[in-house]
């Protein structure tokens, strides 16, 4: 622990009057080996580079001294320091070319599966257990036609037999080169007709499935819905509404978008990457969501609030925390 | 992993001249960098097709060749600037190709991405090169449908620019159908070389409008420089430059000074706007009622003009009304908006048109309904 300046200079102070008075250190005796003199931790800041810091060891007087000459500086020893931050990992698209939309749920960068023999990778919404689910294209959901083949969207709800609504979630296969294949953005020349305009993140964050810390920063995404949970303090600062249950509202409540991204209070995506997250597990992606647990089925499902806010995969069965799918 | 340089970059502002513009230069949006691509000094590559009018193609490939080096173009990416020094500057001469292949009288834009990636292979269009822009006028008859199942042309979308793939690099392209005469494909064309410029990878935005909710309204026709000016214009939008029609581009510099923000401006006309204290609205309810105070503001002394509104996302989302028909600059004006149906859209744009000397303008404020 560090201690003030103040206290600091009157410790020493009153250590060195006390050596003065009394003679040398505790070891010194005559005719034997003499000890090492005492010395007085202090931990050094250098100017400009504190990341550098280190523990010295001055003689008395010499740490009060430098004490009074580095003022940024410490009596004791360093704190030990903290633990690097883990390495940022990020979700990066690869756009492929669509041929043909199948439904109206797609932006620009949203993530695809790629449908292979009818089938696409799946995690469970709870669990993220792995499987391959049926993915019928017409009836399962979302999917588009492009020139290498056909993709559904991640993050959509499915049950291993291709039914939507399922306690499964679409992932993506992560390519070689670490990326997922994305839909490719288009800059329409709009010339009046009034269109959103808008197209999601190319880069993401991932997180950490089951944890409750972030990637890079906390929530900011407006629950218009308050969430109870057991959470307690919550985890990104959101405001308590109610102290029994741990009912929380307002921005970084908590995240469940297929899309993986936050929004503002008034339902626009931030488009920055550290507003939108993503999760991998075995070469597989989905779209994270940091939310309690839930149950599906049967529906309309329903939340778990005696479950921690952890990141899971997105439920798109249930509208956890934004009124808006 | 690194971590990747867009984010570094991200939200770093294009140069902005001073600040002296009131209420107008206050609440206009500005082009920022957000980290994407651009090209520096572009150069075109006017791809059309055989048997089209070889006098009409003559005069595309001559607007392709000058129009980015022209006083139009130097006004439209003034102050597009990565970092001190690394900003857009004049193109290059371009050149035309004219490809031999007849067309179906239908085309997808996922067919015309790969007729122009066969071709690039195939080294059609010259050496690789980073600042090369292919722009391509399809003939007459031939339509096209985008992969959302949307026509071009009559009253769909005119025109609209991409990146494909050419080994590891990205290559910026644009197709412009055959939506009307030379003034309506130059036009357009013009659009498209200036945000292909700015975006040539839609999918990592260079220079475009602050993203937000703050910005709904001026976003509503696209983030992207020439997008917002087609918008607040009405009809007003074009301008000619040396002996071709072009569009009007947002303009930093003169948002900044309280000006038109769409330059070139109509020179010695006033530029007169109602600005809304609150840029977007919400209304959770059908029959929800609220008001916006309205600035009304000038460039210059101007007489009392005529205002109104109109609904730019068609009829049925919010009923919008203004509390005077006439206004003068320093003056207040109240603006009444009302939810309409439950089935309404969730984000609708209401127009707050200015009407000076027979050309009106208009200024959005965006009303999410929910």
């Amino acid at each position: 622990m560090r201690l003030s300046s103040a206290s600091t200079l009157l410790r020493i102070g009153a250590a060195s009057v006390i050596a003065l008075l009394v003679g040398s250190g505790p070891a010194e005796s005559h005719g034997r080996r003499r000890a090492p003199p005492p010395c007085t931790p202090v931990c050094h800041v250098p100017h400009g580079n504190p990341e550098n810091a280190h523990t010295l060891c001055l003689p008395c007087g010499a740490a009060r001294a430098h004490l009074r000459r580095h003022r940024d500086d410490t009596a004791g020893e360093c704190p030990p320091l903290p633990p690097p931050p883990p390495e940022v990992a990020y979700s990066t698209c690869a756009p492929v070319t669509v041929a043909t939309f199948h439904g109206d749920v797609f932006h620009g960068n949203s993530r695809l599966a790629r449908i292979e023999e009818g089938h696409v990778p799946c995690r469970h919404v709870e669990t993220a257990e792995a499987a391959m689910c049926v993915f019928t294209t017409g009836s399962s959901g979302d999917w588009v036609e492009a020139a290498d083949g056909a993709y559904a969207k991640t993050g959509l709800a499915i049950a291993p037999t291709g039914e939507p609504g399922g306690e499964w979630v679409v992932a993506a296969r992560v390519n070689a080169d670490g990326t997922v294949p994305c839909v490719a953005s288009v800059g329409q020349d709009t010339y009046g007709h009034v269109t959103p305009g808008e197209e999601l993140a190319a880069t993401c964050v991932l997180e950490s499935m089951l944890q409750d810390f972030n990637t890079l920063s906390p929530l900011i995404n407006f629950g218009q819905v308050s969430v109870c949970t057991s959470s307690n303090p919550h985890p990104d600062g959101a405001a308590l509404v109610e102290g029994t249950t741990w009912c929380y509202e307002g921005p970084g409540t908590a995240l469940n978008d297929i899309n993986g991204t936050e929004r503002d209070e008034l339902e626009t995506y931030y488009l920055d990457t550290e507003r939108c997250h993503y999760a991998r597990s075995g070469g597989f992606e989905v779209p994270a969501a940091k939310r309690p647990a839930t149950r599906s089925l049967p529906a309309p499902g329903q939340v778990i609030p005696t479950s921690p806010l952890v990141w899971r995969p997105v439920n798109n069965n249930l509208h956890i925390f934004n009124t808006i799918p | 992993m690194r971590r990747p340089w867009r984010a570094a970059v991200l939200l770093a502002c294009v140069a902005t001249a001073a600040h002296a513009g009131g209420p107008i230069a206050d609440r206009l949006p500005r082009i920022v960098y957000r980290g994407g691509p651009f090209l520096r000094h572009p150069r075109v590559v006017t791809v059309t097709f055989a048997g089209d009018d070889a006098a009409l193609v003559a005069r595309l490939e001559r607007f392709g060749d000058v129009i980015v080096r022209t006083a139009w173009w130097r006004a439209a990416v003034e102050g597009h600037c990565a970092a001190p020094g690394d900003c857009i500057g004049d193109g290059r001469a371009g050149t035309g190709v004219r490809l031999d292949e007849p067309l179906p009288r239908a085309v997808r834009a996922v067919d015309v991405e790969a007729l122009l990636v066969w071709h690039l292979r195939a080294g059609r269009f010259g050496p690789p090169d980073a600042d090369g822009l292919l722009l391509v006028y399809l003939p007459a008859g031939v339509g096209l449908t985008a992969a959302t199942g949307a026509r071009y042309c009559d009253g769909g979308p005119r025109a609209f620019h991409a990146a494909l793939r050419h080994g590891r690099a990205k290559v910026a392209y644009a197709v412009v159908p055959r939506c009307g005469d030379e003034a309506e494909l130059t036009a357009t064309a013009s659009h498209e070389i200036v945000e292909a410029t700015t975006n040539p990878d839609p999918s990592a935005r260079g220079f475009a409008l602050v993203p937000g909710s703050a910005n709904l309204g001026f976003t509503a026709a696209g983030p992207e420089p020439v997008d917002p000016c087609g918008l607040l214009m009405m009809g007003g939008h074009r301008a000619t430059e040396s002996g071709f029609v072009v569009q009007r581009v947002w303009s930093n510099r003169a948002a900044s000074l309280g000006r038109d923000p769409c330059v070139p401006s109509a020179t010695g006309r006033p530029y007169v706007a109602l600005v809304p204290r609150r840029p977007t609205v919400r209304l959770r309810a059908p029959g929800e009622r609220t008001t916006v105070v309205l600035d009304a503001a000038a460039d210059r002394p101007t007489p009392a003009w005529r205002v109104s509104t109109v609904e730019l996302t068609g009829e049925g989302c919010v009923e919008a009304s203004l509390d005077r028909a006439f206004v003068a600059a320093g003056e207040t004006v109240t603006l009444t908006l009302t939810a309409r149906a439950p089935d309404a859209r969730r984000r609708c744009v209401v127009g707050l048109v200015s009407t000076v000397d027979g050309r009106s303008s208009l200024w959005p404020v965006a009303v999410v309904v929910r």
